[in-house]
């Protein structure tokens, strides 16, 4: 970058134009030096909220010594909350640099500066001496808000450490500091202090406070003196909620000893189900609490009285011998949504073909989703006949694809029955069943296969004419020619679906005579749908040109360049992902995306260079696709550059989607360079189902790395690496055995 | 239907979220990506993926049948007759005198339910309609529409659980109703006759067209964003006959607070009046 060029981007961000300085800001990033930086640092006080956002987002990436000194001054100006606030959110994404200034700033002479400190520490990976110095800001702190930030900001910290300050300040007597101490310590999430704050329900004052803190400790604990509190008539939103906290934490051996302690639940909860006028949050934890209790009848009272805040989600709550009697009453009702919510529990999951009985329920959607629920061949081929000839457009498609497959695994060409029910739906009158059957008789072959189609891209359905050329292209019998011919067809989803089949047939390496890429030029400016069929066409067509073509594609409309981009990866071909590579700082996102997502084919050096960038984008969708293309790239010499930018990612990424893909990224590097990030996450209060994934994958193959974390982790992430490796322990005893 | 079901990544659900926002300024929430995962995973063993999926919605026109299955997996429609007893007797008692009155003896009373879902209000609408006598005697067509073509569907057959009429009297439920196969009750066809449905978003509503002396649009703006939000507003607004009523749900009053309406105190209920 020339020096002229960041002297314009600084006259830009200077300029009277909000969205000129919020662009320059964007580039600004980009751009190393001193110059660039001052530019940036000025932009922390622009009166425009989304530029300061775009100048934190640019500095973030760049936390100098001038940086964390620009943030201190932010951080006191009295007269300016929008720079103060800046500076606070750069501090935050400064690391351990960032909580030094936050932590000298607790000494600033301001309350209020002391308090957005307060507020914005511990920051990411606190440890001891953090705590240390919290708590020691935190004794000597006289004013009481600023007092209560900082025990708050010990409860952030999650260690173990926190925790007996925090009980000191719970006993002082003062009100104000007791009821921040609860929320702290229901924020340091360790569930063994549950016992130390359950004397506090007596105290009317804090009892609000107390069980808002044991409905975040979750300990089964707190279950037998929560249920004696309710059997003796103390029922409100708030008991049920730390009740319900208890019981989920239980196991099923304690629920079964819990339930005759509240000899009145039945009756007092249905109670609250029956009366809609009552608070939302109190009746869906009621019906929760019913669930989990297994009481007689709750299966009935949660699908009559439902929906609830979370819909009918408190079917899930209940026992799995409970299982037969909620599809009973689910069964009992027309409203689809009791059914759907069991099938969506049981997705994937081993009970999923308990479902089954679910298909006689009156609800198309739920006869789909039963199909694409349970396994394959466990629905009788005389039912799957039925549903398909019930030509619903909900469920046509699910039935055959279930028809398609069966719990053998064979392909569909090897099972008579299914095949042959598929062709007679295809060779059927016109409708959503015969598109359906058309769509899974791609995966067939043969000349009564070939008949079959042959016949429906003459039907005058243009539904049937497009799922006919899509089972053609997926075919081997039908020559590339004869699709060529449907694109003169009258209707664009079939054009469409033919530029999808010649893009099929070369990305199989087949040979299309007489077809090239020039075929698919005229359609880039059809309708929306064949014009992006033929930008993936053109680019699967190309073969040697391809990267060239991928670069002229990039100046078409965006349907046109998204398609093309998403092509390169189904082609393979990494020298077009280079020519992508110009497109992953693209304005448009999905376009950014795309570019990103061909690097799963990009040579090494490419990835290794490319990829880190993307993870830096200030921009989520952007840096999810990156973490997305990492996790399905394979091992290769880019894995340690991968690594490296994956475990910063993992601390500062502040999009919960996006950490999800980051996880399932670390789950496949795996090695000792994530246990550290890893163990941050793992400390949150909540954490997505990834992390635990990610830390059990960690602990097969680094087990030492991560029995040091466990050691000397805060206590939710203690618990979560101590079954990480537990799991893991158990999973290589298995392998052995075998 | 092989192994484990396809799944629909948060980062991937995103696109759809941002999909439908764009095309319907329908907000789709965090919650609802198992629903959309569970609703649409046919289709997305057909395309290969969610993500190719996603692929194709975002080349497909909204009225596509593809595009109407993703409008049917994210549509919620939790209604039941006779939801809101105290707007109905507003509108019963007070505003439809009043509406008659301005049309004439011979003029017709037009009624819109907007996002009507599976049809249970413009239906508990002709009830009340029949019970005050209004219906066959003078004029009235009810116009049902919203975005889930499988909502529309269902409306049209006029056919209803026992969750739907869970506010319906068991008389009304005599005198109103049918028994249909499987425990189900039919709504009666000299009831339904008046009602016509049709699939459209409101966002898709012209500025122009049939103007109508009731609006129903209730909650349905809570689902929009901002931007939709005030576009719905101000097309509802336009489709008002002078004089003519809008009928929000609770929550959605806040987005008419800066439009051209006048809140109107009635005895039963507070709506918006032209």
């Amino acid at each position: 970058m020339s020096d002229d060029r960041t002297r314009d981007l600084a006259t830009r961000a200077a300029s009277r134009d909000a969205t000129d300085r919020w662009n320059a800001a964007g580039e600004l990033a980009r751009v190393p030096g001193e110059e660039a930086e001052s530019a940036l640092l000025a932009l922390l006080k622009d009166e425009d909220y989304r530029v300061r956002e775009r100048a934190v987002a640019g500095l973030g990436r760049r936390f100098t010594p001038r940086v964390a000194s620009a943030c201190a001054v932010a951080l006191a100006d009295d007269d300016d909350a929008g720079h103060r606030a800046a500076g606070l959110a750069l501090l935050v994404k400064g690391g351990a640099a960032g909580r030094a200034v936050l932590l000298g700033a607790l000494q600033h002479p301001s309350a209020d500066v002391r308090i957005s400190a307060a507020a914005a520490l511990p920051g990411p990976a606190p440890g001891l001496e953090t705590v240390t110095a919290i708590e020691a800001a935190a004794r000597r702190e006289g004013d009481p808000n600023a007092r209560a930030a900082l025990l708050l900001a010990l409860g952030r910290t999650g260690r173990r450490e926190a925790i007996a300050p925090l009980l000191a300040a719970l006993e002082e007597g003062n009100l104000w500091l007791q009821v921040h101490a609860l929320e702290a310590l229901g924020e340091a999430g360790d569930p063994e202090i549950a016992p130390r704050i359950l004397p506090l329900l007596t105290n009317a004052s804090l009892r609000h406070g107390a069980l808002h803190a044991l409905a975040r400790l979750r300990s089964p604990v707190a279950g037998e003196p929560l249920l004696r509190r309710a059997a003796a008539g103390d029922v409100d939103v708030f008991l049920l909620a730390a009740l319900r906290a208890a019981l989920e934490s239980a196991s099923a051996t304690t629920l079964a000893g819990l339930r005759p302690l509240w000899p009145e639940a039945g009756a007092t909860l249905l109670a609250l189900l029956e009366d809609p006028e009552e608070d939302a949050a109190l009746r869906t934890d009621a019906a929760h609490v019913l669930a989990l209790l297994d009481l007689p009848g709750a299966s009935l009272a949660i699908v009559s009285h439902g929906p609830f805040r979370d819909g009918y989600a408190a079917l899930r709550a209940l026992p799995r011998a409970r299982r037969e009697e909620a599809l009973l009453c689910v069964l009992q009702v027309a409203d689809p949504e009791p059914a759907l919510e069991l099938l969506d529990a049981h997705r994937g999951g081993p009970e999923a073909p308990t479902l089954l009985p679910l298909l006689v329920h009156p609800s198309a959607t739920v006869k789909a989703a039963v199909l694409s629920c349970v396994p394959a061949g466990l629905v009788p081929i005389p039912d799957l006949i039925d549903v398909l000839a019930e030509d619903d457009p909900e469920t046509a498609l699910a039935a055959a694809l279930a028809l398609a497959t069966d719990e053998s695994g064979e392909p569909l060409d090897r099972l008579p029955k299914r095949r042959r029910a598929l062709l007679d739906r295809a060779g059927g009158p016109d409708g959503p069943g015969r598109v359906a059957a058309l769509a899974a008789l791609g995966l067939a072959d043969g000349v009564d296969v070939e008949a079959a189609v042959r016949g429906a891209l003459s039907s005058p359905d243009p539904a049937v004419r497009e799922a006919a050329v899509a089972a053609a292209a997926r075919g081997r019998r039908i020559g590339a020619h004869e699709i060529v011919t449907c694109l003169s067809d009258e209707s664009a989803t079939v054009r469409a679906a033919a530029l999808r089949g010649l893009a099929l047939r070369a990305e199989r390496g087949e040979t299309l005579p007489g077809v090239t890429w020039r075929d698919g030029l005229v359609f880039l400016v059809d309708d929306p749908a064949a014009a992006a069929a033929a930008g993936a066409a053109v680019v699967a067509l190309a073969g040697a040109e391809r990267p060239r073509l991928v670069e002229e594609m990039l100046v078409q409309e965006p349907a046109v360049r998204i398609a093309a981009l998403e092509e390169i990866e189904r082609t393979g071909d990494a020298e077009a992902a280079r020519s992508a590579v110009a497109a992953l700082g693209h304005e448009d996102p999905e376009t950014a995306c795309a570019a990103v997502r061909a690097l799963a084919v990009a040579d090494e050096p490419v990835a290794a260079e490319a990829l880190p960038t993307a993870l830096a984008d200030e921009r989520a969708e952007v840096r999810a696709a990156a973490a997305e293309t990492i996790a399905r790239r394979p091992a290769g010499d880019a894995r340690s550059a991968l690594s490296a930018a994956v475990a910063t990612a993992l601390v500062t990424e502040p999009d919960r989607a996006v950490l999800r893909s980051l996880l399932v990224a670390a789950s496949r590097i795996a090695d000792e360079t994530m246990v550290e990030p890893l163990t941050l996450v793992l400390s949150q209060e909540t954490v997505p189902a990834e992390a635990d994934e990610a830390a059990e994958a960690l602990a097969r193959l680094s087990p030492e790395a991560c029995r040091r974390a466990w050691m000397h982790a805060p206590a939710r992430a203690e618990r979560r690496w101590a079954r990480a490796l537990a799991a893991a322990a158990r999973a290589e005893r298995s392998q052995r055995s075998t | 239907m092989t192994g484990r079901p396809l799944e629909l990544a948060e980062t991937v659900f995103r696109l759809y979220q941002d999909l439908l926002r764009r095309r319907t300024g329908f907000v789709v929430s965090d919650s609802q990506r198992v629903r959309v995962e569970s609703r649409l995973a046919a289709e997305a063993r057909s395309a290969g993926s969610f993500y190719q999926l996603y692929g194709r919605l975002r080349n497909e026109p909204q009225d596509s049948p593809l595009f109407g299955r993703l409008l049917d997996a994210v549509v919620v429609g939790e209604t039941y007759f006779f939801r809101d007893p105290a707007s109905l007797k507003a509108f019963s008692e007070e505003i439809v005198p009043e509406r008659l009155l301005a049309a004439g003896q011979d003029g017709t009373l037009d009624i819109w339910s907007a996002g009507c879902a599976t049809g249970e209000e413009a239906f508990s609408l002709s009830i009340v309609l029949h019970e005050k006598a209004i219906l066959p005697a003078r004029k009235v067509r009810i116009l049902g529409t919203d975005l889930s073509p499988s909502h529309v569907r269902r409306a049209r057959a006029a056919v209803y659980g026992p969750q739907s009429l869970r506010a319906t009297s068991p008389e009304r439920r005599r005198e109103h109703f049918e028994a249909a196969p499987g425990g189900l009750f039919r709504l009666k066809p000299q009831l339904a006759a008046p009602v016509l449905f049709e699939t459209r978003s409101i966002l898709d509503e012209p500025a122009f067209g049939t103007r109508f002396d009731v609006i129903l649009c209730r909650n349905v703006l809570i689902y929009l964003d901002e931007e939709a939000r005030s576009r719905v507003v101000e097309v509802l607004s336009s489709r008002l006959k002078p004089g003519g009523y809008i009928l929000l749900g609770a929550s959605d009053a806040l987005s008419v607070a800066s439009s051209a309406l006048t809140l109107v105190r009635l005895a039963n209920d507070v709506v918006y009046r032209r």
